[in-house]
């Protein structure tokens, strides 16, 4: 009788988070363990929650870009295009070519600093910390681009709603075009780094499993779906900006494990610099700006000049612009999936209601299915393939 | 064989000091940032300043445009009439504590009057010194012209 009261198994509850390093920000996770190994998980989010959608809705559609930048943290510019455009169908404003190219590189960019991060981060967490150093180090050099074009390191609030903000300085040409140039070598640095690591393939390959089909019923999106042999990517399939003008590649792995999901987002790196590279080559010339009354600021040229202009700027800053009654959404393939904006509009000058779809949020739901039955060593190997920031999840 | 070539001769810890003596000699990359100031780029977003005319007078007209626009309501402006019917400012502050350096403020000032400066050294230990007024952000201008002139750069 003792002895069957011994095996039958006692399951213990432990907090992994808020504040444990490797959560990756104040990601809560209750986990329940069997001696070590995980039986469930449970995400508890909301410490970072300052009602980004609430606010909204006392913005004006001008006003909100900034809140943008605080979604996503690490690749604030993608989540900048991807408002404006879903602003932007509301209105069907054209934007010129070269804003449009702007957008692509700017996008791009923001995927290359966010997956460094990512690499960075995962590999500390298995415990490989050269690659955090020499990851971080070409981070900044991304970093210095934006703070070169956009006037910050993260929060850029640059992308405007019909165009960006202002034309990039010559400086910034030359600092990307240097970047792009060696880029290439510090992705193999890193890939000689993991690739054929013995260590880093023990601690990825067959960690965290997740097949197609389970990718799909779970909604995820990004690198976790390409991961598991979906071959879906919005560039591709719907395309947004110009991405129908650039040759880039959609990498996928069908083994749908942690290690794939490595070889997927570092194929993406690659991918990403070759389109920032077409993009610098072929960069039109032109304005950065529509010149659509509705939604467009007039330059400043212009308003210290004339009347008109200035009357407009006027206007446009104290009323705002007022969308038709309607509803729209717009999805971009962010760094970390599918980024989508959902307003509804009541033909006013902020939104009725807007609704974030954000990637990590709809990827975090994921977690439990794949960590069921890992070591807890294991959890932070899996987090950190899953790639979430806790600034999207509880906006 | 040739592994056991290399255990014994330890080729392996020489390559790796050898990268390590290869980093030792190449340019830092990192700063020391309390004493010495990371370089920043001409856009850099940073402390306000408020551009006067030649004889001081400030160039603002007060048209309330950069309170408006601002995300995080942190500018605050009162004007007034003057004895000869001209505008007066009476009151413009604005609160470094909410601020988000967006650069809408300047975005949106008619009159080339606001600007995004580049300093960012704002900590401080009391929350009233981060509400700025007019007189602070005039000296701002100052500071900006002749560091910029010092460099040889335009404002
Ligand atoms: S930078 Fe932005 S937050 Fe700061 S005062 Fe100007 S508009 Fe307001
Ligand atoms: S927008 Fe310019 S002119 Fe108008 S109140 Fe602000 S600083 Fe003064």
């Amino acid at each position: 009788m003792q002895n069957m009261n011994n095996n039958v198994a006692e399951i213990v509850t432990v907090n992994m988070g808020p504040q444990h390093p490797s959560t990756h920000g104040v990601l809560r996770l209750v986990v329940d363990l069997d001696g070590e190994t995980i039986v469930n998980v449970t995400p508890d989010v909301g410490y970072l929650h300052r009602g980004t959608e609430k606010l909204a809705e006392n913005r004006t559609y001008h006003q909100f870009i900034p809140l943008t930048d605080r979604l996503d943290y690490l690749s604030p510019l993608s989540n900048n295009l991807a408002y404006c455009l879903a602003v932007e169908k509301f209105f069907g404003v054209k934007i010129p070519e070269r804003a449009d190219y702007m957008r692509v590189i700017y996008a791009e960019l923001a995927r290359v600093a966010s997956h460094l991060v990512w690499i960075a981060t995962h590999a500390l967490d298995i415990g490989a910390m050269t690659v955090f150093l020499y990851a971080f180090r070409e981070r900044e050099r991304v970093l210095d681009m934006f703070e070169c074009a956009t006037g910050q390191r993260m929060t850029s609030s640059w992308i405007r709603i019909g165009g960006v903000r202002a034309d990039a300085p010559e400086e910034f040409f030359k600092l990307a075009k240097d970047f792009v140039d060696e880029f290439d070598g510090f992705v193999d640095l890193y890939e000689n780094l993991l690739t054929n690591n013995r260590i880093w393939k023990m601690r990825t390959i067959g960690i965290g499993m997740l097949n197609a089909d389970d990718a799909q019923d779970y909604g995820t999106s990004g690198p976790l779906m390409r991961g598991a042999g979906i071959d879906f990517d919005l560039r591709r399939d719907e395309p947004y900006c110009c991405y129908d003008k650039f040759q880039f590649e959609i990498p996928t792995q069908p083994e749908g494990d942690t290690y794939a999901r490595y070889k997927v987002r570092m194929k993406e790196l690659r991918e990403a610099n070759k389109i920032v590279a077409q993009a610098l080559e072929n960069l039109p010339e032109g304005p950065i700006m529509t010149d659509d009354p509705r939604v467009a600021m007039p330059a400043h040229e212009d308003v210290y000049e004339r009347m008109e202009s200035l009357i407009r700027r006027f206007y446009l800053i104290s009323k705002g612009f007022r969308p038709p009654k309607g509803e729209t959404y717009q999805g971009i393939e962010a760094p970390k999936g599918e980024l989508g904006f959902y307003i509804v509009s009541e033909g006013e000058e902020r939104p009725y209601r807007l609704k974030i779809r954000a990637p990590s949020y709809v990827n975090l739901g994921v977690l439990n299915h794949m960590a069921q039955g890992h070591m807890l060593a294991d959890l932070v190997a899996i987090i950190g393939t899953n790639d979430v920031v806790l600034g999207e999840i509880d906006r | 064989m040739k592994n056991i070539f290399d255990t014994l001769l330890l080729t392996e810890i020489f390559q790796g000091l050898g990268i390590t003596l290869k980093h030792l000699f190449k340019k830092k990359i990192t700063y020391k940032y309390p004493y010495e100031d990371t370089p920043i780029f001409p856009r850099f977003r940073g402390v306000q300043y408020i551009k006067t005319h030649e004889n001081g007078a400030t160039k603002c007209v007060g048209c309330y445009l950069c309170q408006k626009v601002c995300p995080s309501e942190c500018i605050h402006i009162v004007t007034d009439c003057g004895p000869n019917g001209e505008r007066l400012i009476r009151k413009y502050e604005i609160d470094l504590s909410r601020c988000i350096y967006c650069g809408y403020c300047e975005e949106a000032c008619p009159v080339d009057a606001v600007h995004m400066g580049r300093d960012y050294h704002t900590t401080d230990s009391t929350r009233d010194n981060y509400v700025i007024n007019m007189k602070t952000l005039s000296e701002n201008y100052k500071k900006e012209l002749a560091n910029a002139q010092a460099k040889g750069e335009q404002l």
